[in-house]
């Protein structure tokens, strides 16, 4: 709706690109069900890593005849920008095991739309900053606090998009992990040494990046029989270095719970 | 919005703490049977004391819990470095061997023909000492004190007594010579405690393995002896008019229960350790024998034949009614109560074949624990762990063990003699 050519003043155009940026924090508040409109996403998650890089790029075509484009992609826009917050609670859902699985999906979907829009408003306002020059300060400005807001984006995108990575990639390599570490260790316990009974024993450990485990297992909660406590700490040393975690999951498996039950037969 | 707004700042200020929540991974069972451990032979002085041929305490040590079926004794010689000494030991080096556990020691002379033997059992993967002695000896005692060493390793890994101080007490016919002996747990050092041309069977040994009640024939009739195992002396415990059979300790050593014949059939009757004080502990017109006490001297096991075929009954050991305990199978005989007094090893008698079996006292369970076919005289280690019994093989007496779950089976005798009628003793003092 907004075209350059139509010779438009500055103010009206610095007043559509303020429009624009409070209708994209409005949506990216509000509106959580746009994902459904969005397209295939995959490509999407590597523009966001690479916005700062593309912004240079789209600068130098001025092309007029373009500037339609921009209101599409700006209702597109608010749709993208959302999935930052829902990323969040995401990841933090992710966190437990338990939850993950289906909220995982949905996150990346949504955030990857929002590398687009952000790109392609930046666009518009560059081309805009090409046709007006006299906007240009209002411009400057505007993109001062957009490059803020995306810096701090950005950030979040960052963080959001490794526990969005782990996420994702992580429900399935977490649970190989904790199998790994599972048949790792359990070759090495001796439950000769645990009596008749059906007991249940948990140490904790933490890893180090490479999959050893920093300092003692730590008894959580023992079986009542000494040696068979003792030999289940032997069997978790004796199984050191664990495997080690990749480094999207190590955040994940930093800290392990391990829950033995050794006269158990499975 | 605000409502979301807050939702979304309270998530992000949470992330920290919700990143840490420990993932849970949970391990069922378990595919290790043995403790792997490595036991580094002993820095010894240049006049070697004997052991006998090739023996070494490290070997003793080795070869008991070896036998114990828990324990893979790793071979010491791969390792570069052989230490003696804490400041010696490269915890690297024998984790890498994959041992758990190491041991090491030294024997050194002392004046008056005695030696000095201190180890240490360490623990390999948390690089520490999980303790160790010091025994100051006389060179016969070299073979007990590797023994004592292996008790105090097992002890500490197990969490169960060890075992192999003890001692086995046992009959050996050659020709028509019967003979009562007494050997250490690992079949060594066999001496013999009385020798007759006529049987002797049923050693028992009194609580404080000083002493032990037999039954001999040797006045043509079954009389009942006890006999110190410190000074040799023997005096009769009960010889009446029949038979005197099957002595049982009680479990403060004051007591026995006996089998007498002088009134009619088979009874059950308790004496003083010195022969005094006879009292009738059974009145029925079956065949009441082999009495055994109960760990807590409550209750006095047997077997009778009042219900029209050999079962066990218990008794209360002050007298009263009899209440019968093995219901399973028509030949049940032999009770022996373990040391915890939850479980009754017993022979039992199934298709021709007489096959040791431990029933659980409190549910009644019973497993059969042998798969041979004429066996008999079971008898627990002091940690319950075992059951000995004697067998027979190719025609010959022999002992076997198996462990009171079933799982470990293993022959005690290798040497061509007829052997019966074995005894563990109580735990080393």
């Amino acid at each position: 709706m907004i075209r350059a050519h139509e010779n438009p003043l500055a103010l009206r155009a610095g007043a559509l690109s303020i429009l624009v940026h409070i209708v994209l924090v409005a949506i990216l508040l509000l509106s959580f069900n746009w994902k459904a409109v969005q397209p295939a996403n995959v490509a999407q998650v590597e523009l966001w890593d690479s916005l700062p890089t593309l912004q240079p790029v789209i600068e130098p075509t001025p092309l007029p005849p373009e500037p339609p484009k921009p209101e599409p992609v700006i209702k597109e826009e608010p749709k993208p920008e959302p999935p930052p917050e829902p990323k969040a609670e995401i990841e933090i859902k992710k966190k437990p095991p338990v939850e993950v699985k289906p909220k995982i999906e949905k996150p990346k979907p949504e955030e990857k739309p929002k590398p687009d829009p952000a790109v392609k408003a930046k666009e518009e306002e560059k081309k805009r900053q090409d046709q007006l020059k006299k906007l240009q300060q209002m411009l400057a400005e505007e993109d001062k606090n957009m490059q803020h807001e995306q810096q701090k984006k950005d950030a979040q995108a960052s963080t959001q998009e490794h526990a969005a990575q782990s996420a994702a990639a992580a429900k399935g390599e977490v649970d190989k992990y904790i199998g790994l570490v599972s048949s790792k260790i359990r070759p090495y316990v001796n439950k000769q040494l645990c009596g008749s009974g059906k007991p249940e024993l948990t140490y904790e450990i933490s890893l180090l990046p490479t999959g050893e485990i920093s300092g003692s297992p730590k008894l959580i909660k023992g079986s009542g029989i000494t040696a068979c406590d003792d030999a289940v700490d032997r069997a978790i040393r004796q199984a050191n270095p664990l495997p080690k975690p990749s480094a999207e999951i190590l955040g994940q498996v930093r800290d392990l719970i391990l829950k033995f039950r050794p006269n158990d037969d499975n | 919005m605000i409502k979301f707004r807050s939702l979304l700042i309270s998530l992000v200020l949470l992330m920290p703490f919700a990143s840490h929540a420990a993932l849970t991974v949970e391990i069922v069972g378990g595919a290790a049977q043995q403790i792997p451990i490595a036991i580094v032979p002993f820095a010894q002085p240049a006049n070697q004391p004997s052991l006998g041929q090739q023996d070494s305490i490290a070997t003793i040590v080795g070869a008991d819990l070896r036998r114990s079926g828990l324990f893979r004794v790793l071979e010491t010689r791969a390792a570069a470095n052989q230490p003696h000494q804490l400041d010696e030991v490269k915890y690297q080096e024998w984790a890498a061997l994959q041992a758990q556990a190491l041991t090491i020691g030294n024997i050194e002379s002392l004046p008056g023909n005695r030696l000095k033997v201190s180890f240490q059992l360490l623990d390999v993967l948390k690089q520490s000492s999980l303790g160790g002695l010091e025994y100051n000896i006389t060179p016969a005692q070299l073979r007990n004190t590797a023994h004592r060493i292996a008790d105090f390793i097992y002890q500490k890994l197990t969490g169960e007594m060890g075992v192999f101080a003890t001692r086995i007490a046992y009959v050996t016919k050659t020709g028509t010579r019967y003979s009562l002996q007494v050997a250490d747990a690992d079949g060594y050092n066999p001496q013999t405690v009385v020798a007759s041309g006529e049987p002797i069977i049923s050693p028992t040994w009194s609580p404080d393995g000083t002493k032990l009640a037999y039954v001999s024939f040797e006045k043509k009739k079954p009389v009942i002896f006890v006999q110190s195992l410190v000074s040799g002396q023997r005096y009769v415990l009960a010889n009446f008019k029949g038979n005197n059979s099957a002595p049982s300790w009680s479990p403060d050593g004051k007591r026995l229960a006996i089998v007498l014949t002088h009134s009619s059939n088979s009874q059950i009757f308790t004496i003083n350790a010195d022969g005094t004080g006879l009292q009738p502990l059974t009145h029925t017109s079956a065949i009441d024998t082999e009495p055994v006490w109960s760990p807590d001297a409550k209750w006095i096991y047997f077997t009778s034949d009042r219900g029209g075929s050999p079962q066990i009954y218990r008794i209360s050991s002050a007298g009263g009614d009899a209440q019968r305990i093995t219901f399973e199978g028509v030949y049940n005989v032999s009770p022996r109560i373990s040391p915890d007094g939850k479980s009754l090893a017993y022979i039992r008698q199934e298709q021709g074949k007489f096959r040791v079996t431990i029933q659980d006292l409190a549910s009644g369970q019973v497993q059969i624990l042998s798969d041979s076919a004429k066996d008999e005289s079971p008898s627990f280690a002091p940690n319950g762990r075992l059951i000995i019994y004697a067998t027979s093989i190719n025609g010959k007496g022999a002992l076997a063990a198996v462990s009171a779950d079933g799982r470990v089976k293993q022959r005690l005798s290798e040497t061509g003699g007829d052997v019966r009628e074995p005894a563990w003793s109580p735990a080393a003092n």
